[in-house]
C-alpha cells in the first residue's frame, strides 16, 4: 500500500475528531470478530480517532445458546427452546444494567450484545449492527427473534451482498480483510518454508495443489481428492489438505476420518492435521503450493481465498458465498462449479504456468486494492462518517 | 518576484515592527521570533535589519504570502547571507536548480526549490511540509521543470473521493427482473455497477466490463448479450439517464429478439448496490502546471478517479476537472482540450495517470 493510501484515511479520520467510537462484541479473545477488533481499534486510535471496545459478560449457558443462535443463523439444524431465548433475554438485561454506553457512535458486533439497542431510545447516539454471520439462509425462527432489534439500529453492515436482509434501515457492505503483517500472511524466509514442506513429508519436486480448510463437510474435501484424482491421472502433482478440527464441531473427526480413508496409500496426498495457533506452517504450505484449491460447497466469505491471492497463488474456487467478490473468473482466478471443473481449471493452470502466474499476479494486486485491512479500516471510517448523513454524496 | 510597496507597508503595520518567523528550526524554537526592527533597516545585516519573505514560492505577491522577517531569520530561511550570492546552484555537471524552480528527486521528493546553500537544498512540497537534501541528493534530480511561465487566476484544489457500498436490498434472478429493476433503480446504481469496477480493478488488463455485462454473460450464460452490453462505452455518455436507456434498450432489444428464459442459480442472482460517496480537500493545490504535474503524482487514485471520471458525468459541458482548469483559469486551452479527448476508460487508472503526466510534461517542454 501506498502513501496516498494512508493519507486518504488520514483525512477521512480527521473528519472524525471528537467522536467516540464503542465497539461492543462478546469476548476480548477467540475468534474472529475478537482477531478483527484487536487490529483495527489500534489502528483506528492511530489515526486519532477515539475508538474504545468493551465486551458483554455473559454465562456459559448463554454462550451455548448464541452459539445455537450462529449455527441456526448459518442455516444448520439445532433445537432452540423457550428457555434458551429467556435465558438470552436476561443476559441482556444484565449487561443493560452494567455496561456504560459512551460512545456516540455504538459499534455492535454479532448477536450476543444486539440486545443492547434498547438503551437508544434513552440515551440516543447512533447504534450500527454489525453482523460478521453468514445469515443469507437463516433459520427464520431466530431471525425473527433477533430482528426486532435489528430494526432499532440506524444502520446493518454485511459482509457479503447475499447475506443482506429484508429490513427498513440502511444496509452497508464491508468484506472482511486480512492483515499483511500477520503471522498467516506475512512474507517468509525459503528455509521456514522449506522446513515446514520437510516436517509434513512434502517433496518440492512435484507441482503442489492444496486446500486449507477444517475438515468439514461444506468444504467438501472429498470433492478435493476426487478432482485431484482426476488431474493426477495425466499430470504429476501432489495434493496438500491442510485443516483443523473445531472443538466444537464434533462432525469434524469424523470428515477427517473419511478423508483419510478415501486418500487411502496415496503418497501423493498429504492429509494434515494442523492445530490451532499454526498460523506460519499455513502461510509456509501456501507460499509453497503451485495452485490453491477452496472447493467448497458453502461459505462464508472463505478469507482463506484472500490469502492466497495475497500471496500470488493461482486459486481455483467454487462459486459461493464471498469467493466471487475475490475471484474474479478469468481475472484474478478460475472459478469452477464442480469436480470436473475443478479438476479441469487445476490442468489448465498446471499445463499453462505463465497464464497461472498472471493470474496470481492479478490476484495479489485485487487483494491490495480491496481485502487488506487498510481498505477495511478505510470502509469503518467512512461507516461512521455515513450514519451522520442521509444523502448518497457527501461533500466535506 | 516582488511586493508592491502597498502590500510591504500593510505587512509591516501587521507585524507591528518585530519578526514574524515561527519556524520551529530556527534558534527561537518553539516561540516566534519577534525581534524588534528598523522601519528603514530593510535588507540590512545589521541591528533592527530585516527582509520581507515570500511564504511560499507559488502564493503569488499578496499580503498573505507575505512574511516580515528580521536579518537572521530570513537569513536561515533563504539560506544566503548575501541574497543573490547561491541564486544558482550548480548540482552536477548538466544540472542546475535556482530558487523558484519546481524538482523532482530521485527519491521521490518533489516541491519548489526554496533556499540554496552551499550544504543543502531546502523544497517545499505540495502538502506544504518543508524538505532539507543534502548536495549529494540534490546531484539525483529527475527532473526540473524550471520557474513558472504561466500562473493561473484560480489555483487548481484536487480533492479525494472514498466509496461505501450500500446495499439496496434489490435483485434480479434473470434478463426480465434485471431490466426492470434496471428502469427504476436511482443513478446511483446505475453510477456503481458502471463506474465502481474501474476502482476495483483499475489495475487489471485487460479490464473487466461492467457488472451487468459480466452477470448476463457468467451467471445467466448469454454471452451475445453480454459482450453487446460490455460494449457500450460510456465515454460516450455524459449522463448516467442516457447511459441507463441505452443499457435498457439493448436489453429488451435481445429479449425481444431471442426471448431468454434463464434463471440464475440461488446465490448467484444480482445484487443491486449504491454506493455513499464521500468527497473531501486534500493538501494538494497547484498555481501552475509544474505544480499540478506534481500533485497529479501524489493523489490518491481516487482523487484522479473523482477529476476525470466524476466530474466529467455531472459537466454540461461533458468535460473533465482538469480540462475545465486548465481551459479557463490557466488559458491553456489546447492542453485541456487534448486532455477531455483522452479515453479514460481504456486505461488503468495508473496508465491514465501517467499519460496525463505525459501529455503535460511534453507541453511544458
Amino acid at each position: 500500500m501506498g502513501k496516498s493510501t494512508i493519507e486518504e484515511l488520514r483525512l477521512i479520520s480527521a473528519k472524525l475528531q471528537g467522536r467516540v467510537i464503542q465497539n461492543i462484541n462478546s469476548t476480548f479473545t477467540g475468534g474472529g470478530v475478537a482477531e478483527l477488533l484487536s487490529r483495527i481499534v489500534p489502528l483506528l486510535r492511530q489515526l486519532g480517532v477515539d475508538a474504545r471496545w468493551n465486551i458483554i459478560e455473559g454465562t456459559p449457558d448463554f454462550y451455548k445458546v448464541t452459539k445455537k443462535f450462529h449455527n441456526l443463523l448459518h442455516g444448520r439444524g439445532e433445537e432452540i427452546s423457550a428457555a434458551d431465548y429467556s435465558l438470552f433475554s436476561e443476559v441482556t438485561r444484565h449487561n443493560l444494567e452494567r455496561l456504560e454506553v459512551n460512545g456516540d457512535v455504538v459499534f455492535v458486533h454479532d448477536p450476543q450484545p444486539a440486545g443492547l439497542v434498547a438503551r437508544k431510545k434513552d440515551i440516543g447516539k447512533r447504534w450500527i449492527w454489525r453482523c460478521h454471520i453468514d445469515i443469507s439462509h437463516p433459520n427464520r425462527e431466530v431471525w425473527k427473534f433477533l430482528e426486532p432489534f435489528v430494526t432499532q439500529y440506524d444502520a446493518a453492515v454485511f459482509s457479503s451482498l447475499s447475506f443482506s436482509q429484508e429490513l427498513p434501515i440502511p444496509q452497508y457492505l464491508i468484506s472482511p480483510s486480512i492483515d499483511p503483517l500477520s503471522d498467516k500472511n506475512c512474507d517468509l524466509p525459503p528455509e521456514t518454508i522449506d522446513a515446514v514442506l520437510t516436517k509434513y513429508g512434502i517433496y518440492k519436486d512435484k507441482p503442489i495443489i492444496t486446500q486449507v480448510s477444517r475438515f468439514d463437510y461444506l468444504k467438501d474435501p472429498v470433492g478435493v481428492i476426487q478432482a485431484f484424482e482426476i488431474v493426477r491421472s495425466s499430470t504429476e502433482c501432489q495434493l496438500v489438505f491442510a485443516g483443523g478440527t473445531a472443538d466444537d464441531d464434533p462432525e469434524s473427526e469424523k470428515v477427517l476420518a473419511e478423508v483419510r480413508e478415501r486418500a487411502g496409500g496415496n503418497r501423493d496426498i498429504h492429509i494434515l492435521l494442523i492445530p490451532p495457533g499454526s498460523d506460519i506452517e499455513i502461510n509456509a504450505l501456501q507460499r509453497a503450493s503451485t495452485i490453491i484449491v477452496q472447493k467448497s460447497l458453502r461459505e462464508g466469505f472463505a478469507l482463506t481465498v484472500s490469502e492466497a491471492l495475497w500471496k500470488a497463488k493461482p486459486v481455483v474456487a467454487s462459486a459461493v458465498g464471498g469467493i466471487p467478490l475475490q475471484v474474479r473468473n478469468r481475472f484474478t482466478g478460475l472459478l469452477s462449479h464442480g469436480i470436473e471443473g475443478t479438476a479441469y481449471a487445476i490442468r489448465q493452470l498446471l499445463t499453462n504456468p505463465e497464464y497461472a502466474k498472471w493470474l496470481g499476479e492479478n490476484g495479489r494486486e485485487h487483494v491490495r486494492q480491496n481485502f487488506l485491512i487498510t481498505r477495511h479500516l478505510r470502509d469503518e471510517l467512512l461507516l461512521f462518517l455515513a450514519t451522520e448523513f442521509t444523502d448518497d454524496v457527501v461533500r466535506f | 518576484m516582488a511586493f508592491s510597496e502597498q502590500t510591504l507597508l500593510k505587512a509591516w503595520e501587521r507585524s507591528g515592527g518585530r519578526c514574524e518567523c515561527e519556524k520551529r528550526t530556527h534558534s527561537h524554537f518553539y516561540t516566534p521570533c519577534n525581534k524588534r526592527l528598523g522601519r528603514d533597516a530593510r535588507g540590512s545585516a545589521g541591528p533592527g535589519g530585516w527582509e520581507a519573505n515570500h511564504i511560499t514560492l507559488s502564493g503569488g505577491e499578496g499580503l498573505h504570502n507575505c512574511e516580515i522577517l528580521c536579518w537572521g531569520c530570513y537569513k536561515s530561511t533563504v539560506g544566503s547571507t548575501t541574497p543573490g550570492l547561491f541564486t544558482r546552484f550548480h548540482a552536477g555537471p548538466t544540472q542546475q536548480v535556482r530558487i523558484g524552480d519546481y524538482i523532482r528527486l530521485e527519491s521521490g521528493d518533489e516541491g519548489h526549490v526554496t533556499a540554496i546553500r552551499y550544504d543543502c537544498v531546502g523544497i517545499k512540497a505540495l502538502n506544504g511540509s518543508d524538505i532539507v537534501v543534502s548536495n549529494s541528493e540534490i546531484r539525483r534530480i529527475v527532473v526540473n521543470y524550471g520557474r513558472s511561465s504561466k500562473m493561473a487566476r484560480q489555483p487548481f484544489h484536487f480533492y479525494g473521493l472514498s466509496l461505501l457500498k450500500k446495499m439496496t436490498g434489490l435483485k434480479a434472478k434473470n434478463l426480465i427482473e434485471l431490466v426492470s429493476v434496471l428502469k427504476q433503480v436511482p443513478e446511483g446504481v446505475i453510477y456503481y455497477h458502471t463506474h465502481q469496477f474501474l476502482q476495483e480493478h483499475h489495475y487489471l488488463v485487460p479490464e473487466p466490463p461492467n457488472d451487468f455485462a459480466v452477470w448476463v454473460a457468467d451467471s445467466l450464460g448469454d454471452g451475445v448479450l453480454g459482450e453487446r452490453l460490455a460494449s457500450v462505452n460510456p465515454f460516450f455518455f455524459h449522463d448516467l439517464a442516457g447511459f441507463r436507456e441505452k443499457l435498457v434498450n439493448i436489453i429488451e432489444e435481445h429479449l425481444g429478439q431471442h426471448p431468454n428464459h434463464r434463471e440464475a442459480m440461488e446465490g448467484h442472482e444480482f445484487y443491486f448496490v449504491k454506493s455513499t460517496r464521500f468527497i473531501y480537500p486534500t493538501p494538494y493545490i497547484a498555481y501552475d502546471l509544474r505544480e499540478f504535474i506534481g500533485a497529479l503524482r501524489q493523489i490518491s487514485l481516487g482523487s484522479l478517479y473523482y477529476h476525470i471520471f466524476e466530474s466529467r458525468l455531472g459537466s454540461e459541458k461533458g468535460l473533465n476537472d482538469f480540462s475545465i482548469w486548465m481551459i479557463e483559469s490557466l488559458g491553456e486551452e489546447e492542453l485541456g482540450r487534448a486532455i477531455s479527448r483522452i479515453d479514460p476508460y481504456t486505461y488503468t487508472l495508473e496508465g491514465l495517470r501517467s499519460s496525463l503526466i505525459k501529455l503535460i510534461e511534453k507541453h511544458i517542454q
